[in-house]
């Protein structure tokens, strides 16, 4: 009985919300049905290798990371980063002047990879397709994390 | 360089001549030439008060044999030979990647390491777990104690009890995937990381610019280490049951270990879990990117101490240390044992009083064996490669269970290896074989069982190559420093994925670009549900297989009713994807570069004519299935529909890619 009540208020909530645009919790690997997504309206669309990824109003993500969806309407996170690995010397040199300009770049040089972050998602689309061409051998990607692990 | 180094850079040499003797004493013997110093030197774990409760690693003498009913059948890790030699872990790290580790508990503080740990929610070296997750808390400190509890004369012993050992709360930030996996000047001095975790209900790219991080953080470990590479061992997952499958029995794995993309790759030992009876744990995921099997028990739900048979899949689990008190962990006031409630005495003793021990089940429990065997072996030999230690784990590796594919599932009618019909979707009386996967056929086999490749090895779905026996293991690494040209330095070749089919409802439009479609196999036609289909032939040049890899991109392609079969040039079959999995439940149709992976073929010739097939079901059926509401609430409700045709019965216009590689030794 108190679960029954329970869902019929957390349903309530959110009507509530999505009404007024408030945000609520979305965490990546959820899978969030059409008309939620529609309640939305017209979502900003990339076109990355093929997927297409849709940006979620920022006002649902906790953090500055950008929220995202793919194709099947699961949430995905995306810090906004790209990663290059597999590249020669010099490529936090390259990362730094190719445009656009990252707000930050680490080198993890144990595992030889470099990542960058950038201003917001935006960015990071137009900083892929820059790098890619930069660097041509190397693997360059905008990593989104669509799954959260769980313990087993 | 401290007396632990010392010791640890004698002990190859010293080990190597106590094999040399025939042996390194008894139990309770002190050998003459122990490679190990102290009150503990050269001691099984008969010194730990709660010993008798591990049978994985003494089967047995284990409190557990005079209960039939779970107990009985089943082998150890065969590690008190190496234990008796006194190879313990000594000069090896290991990380354990999870939810927090409470590193202050008296069995881990005296090998617990902080300058290989890291808390990403305070950004200390402290990795102690987020309480607000109460569930979930424990879990990295009962896979810590597994590995490498000490033995000190309290609590268990771990596997590897003198190893070092470090943890990080990665899955609470597990967008620090970069740091974590070797990256950060912590991680980075893990020689094993112990990965009880994982992903395995969607459909995600592989290769891919967006599912790029977890590949490049984990083909980053082959640096680590001198470039010698982590070893790295991860759980396969605990979805062999029912739920989005359906109500009934549990036939088969209701997801697929390849699910999380991590597994595809060749440096990850993906972990299955064995039980106390010498079978797969009931919930152990099965497929085929399992490496080998650790021992991951039941639910220990009944009895005192786990030993309760329960109602028909019950039984003893691991026994492990936990966060202290009895507040918090898996053991506190209120659980469902006397043991995990700290109420128990034994020969007048309590033995769980402060409730600093607990028990743990599933491939989470079942991956930190193998990674304390993973640390007995780079201890015995530290210039191992990650490929030697896969190698090792294969190699040593015992043949378990070896009928299963007869054996009936708990509230079952029918063998796991019978033919599922591929019209009603339902399980048949008859027993299948390699031989059923041929165009045509409107039946699969569930499971094929144990297979020999042409190499000679023997592969199962669900146990991998085995159980790995860590004293053979350990010889074999000793083996290896005799003879360093046993050792695999270079990496594995990974090409790029080749299409080799292309199957549409409608002809190819005129503008169609035919020139892509060189030596791809094109089927123009409705999809062919409710039967097995040909995809057609791969030619493969000379090269000795590691992996193989089918990749799928679709649209309007029930995912849930599709299955995947590929036959080598030797005539070895592996099931790569069964149909009627978990994508059945939402109706899942569209997919990307979703990949699959198989090490049944793994030392074979790849020369040749590869066959591929989809073994394709019953999409217009729908079943019941049980899932969780969002408010968290366990429900039954219909899967959602995914039909063949259209609704004025026409056929479903779709589309099909299919890509393979395959990966090289």
């Amino acid at each position: 009985m108190k679960k029954n009540f329970r869902r019929y208020i957390g349903l309530i909530g959110m009507s509530l919300a999505l009404a007024s645009g408030a945000a609520f919790a979305l965490t990546p690997g959820q899978k969030l049905p059409k008309s939620q997504i529609a309640q939305w309206g017209t979502l900003t669309v990339y076109d990355i290798d093929g997927s297409h990824i849709r940006v979620i109003p920022p006002q649902y993500s906790d953090s500055q990371d950008t929220l995202v969806l793919n194709e099947q309407g699961v949430v995905g996170k995306s810090a906004n980063e790209i990663v290059v690995a597999e590249a020669s010397a010099g490529v936090q040199a390259v990362i730094e002047q190719t445009q656009p300009r990252p707000v930050s770049v680490k080198h993890y040089e144990a595992t030889g990879i470099t990542v960058a972050t950038y201003a917001d998602f935006a960015q990071a689309v137009e900083a892929l397709r820059a790098l890619k061409a930069a660097l041509p051998s190397a693997k360059v990607g905008l990593p989104v994390l669509f799954t959260r692990p769980q313990p087993y | 360089m401290n007396i632990r180094t010392v010791r640890f850079a004698l002990l190859p040499l010293l080990a190597a001549l106590l094999a040399a003797c025939g042996g390194s004493g008894s139990n309770g013997d002190q050998p003459v030439a122990c490679v190990e110093t102290g009150p503990y030197a050269c001691k099984t774990g008969e010194t730990e008060p709660l010993y008798t409760f591990q049978w994985a690693l003494n089967y047995a003498a284990s409190y557990f044999k005079d209960f039939a009913a779970v107990f009985g059948g089943g082998l150890d890790l065969n590690v008190e030979a190496v234990h008796r030699q006194g190879i313990k872990g000594q000069g090896v790290n290991v990380l354990v990647l999870d939810t927090g580790t409470d590193l202050r508990n008296e069995d881990l503080a005296p090998n617990a390491d902080f300058s290989m740990s890291w808390n990403f929610l305070t950004e200390t070296d402290d990795p102690y777990p987020d309480l607000t997750a109460p569930d979930t808390a424990p879990h990295g400190t009962v896979v810590a104690g597994i590995i490498a509890a000490a033995q000190n004369g309290k609590g268990v012993m771990g596997i590897a009890p003198l190893a070092n050992v470090g943890g990080a709360n990665f899955i609470s930030k597990p967008g620090k995937i970069f740091e974590a996996y070797g990256g950060a000047p912590w991680s980075s001095k893990a020689d094993v990381f112990n990965a009880s975790y994982g992903a395995d209900t969607l459909a995600m790219p592989y290769e891919s610019d967006t599912g790029i991080g977890n590949t490049v953080a984990i083909r980053g470990l082959k640096k680590l280490r001198g470039g010698k590479g982590a070893v790295f061992l991860k759980a396969a997952g605990n979805s062999f049951d029912p739920g989005l499958c359906g109500i009934q029995a549990a036939y088969f794995d209701c997801t697929n270990p390849t699910n999380d993309t991590t597994n595809l790759e060749p440096n990850i030992i993906t972990t299955a879990a064995l039980n106390a009876k010498g079978s797969a744990s009931s919930y152990s995921s099965s497929g085929s990117v399992v490496w080998v099997t650790g021992m991951g028990g039941e639910y220990g739900s009944q009895g005192t101490y786990g030993e309760g048979a329960g109602a028909g899949d019950d039984g003893p689990t691991i026994f492990s240390t936990d966060l202290r008190g009895c507040v918090h962990g898996y053991s506190r006031a209120g659980a469902g044992t006397p043991f995990l409630r700290g109420q128990t005495v034994r020969n007048g003793q309590p033995d769980n009083v402060d409730c600093d021990y607990t028990y743990m089940n599933g491939t989470s429990a079942a991956t930190p064996t193998l990674a304390g065997v993973a640390a007995l072996v780079l201890s015995a030999n530290p210039a191992l490669t990650w490929r030697d230690v896969r190698d090792i784990f294969r190699a040593s590796a015992r043949k378990v269970d070896a009928d299963y594919i007869r054996h009936i599932p708990f509230r079952g009618d029918k063998p796991f290896g019978a033919l599922q019909d591929l019209a009603t979707n339902q399980p048949t009386d008859r027993i299948g074989s390699p031989a059923d996967i041929r165009d045509g056929a409107t039946a699969f086999p569930m499971d094929l069982g144990w297979q020999k490749n042409a190499a000679g090895y023997e592969y199962s779905n669900w146990y991998g190559f085995g159980v790995p026996d860590a004293a053979k293991a350990v010889a074999l690494a000793l083996k290896y420093k005799e003879n360093p040209g046993l050792s695999r330095s270079g990496d594995v070749r990974i090409p790029d994925f080749q299409p080799m089919a292309y199957w549409q409802l409608n002809e190819l439009a005129e503008d169609f670009d035919r020139e892509q479609l060189q030596d791809v196999t094109v089927r123009i036609g409705p999809f062919p549900y409710r039967r097995v289909t040909s995809l057609g032939k791969f030619q493969v040049d000379a090269q000795t297989v590691d992996q193989l890899q089918i990749r799928l991109s679709g649209e309007s392609v029930c995912l849930g009713s599709l299955g995947i079969a590929a036959r080598s040039p030797a005539g070895t079959v592996s099931l790569l994807k069964l149909p009627n999995d978990h994508f059945k439940a939402d109706g899942w149709d569209t997919f990307r570069r979703y990949t699959l992976g198989s090490y049944a073929f793994h030392g074979e010739a790849a020369q040749g004519a590869w066959e591929f097939f989809t073994i394709a079901s019953n999409s217009d059926t729908r079943i019941t299935v049980a899932d969780r509401d969002p408010d968290g609430n366990p429900r039954k409700r219909l899967s959602e529909p995914c039909p063949s045709t259209n609704d004025d019965g026409s056929d479903r216009n779709f589309r099909l890619v299919v890509e393979a590689r395959i990966i090289a030794q």
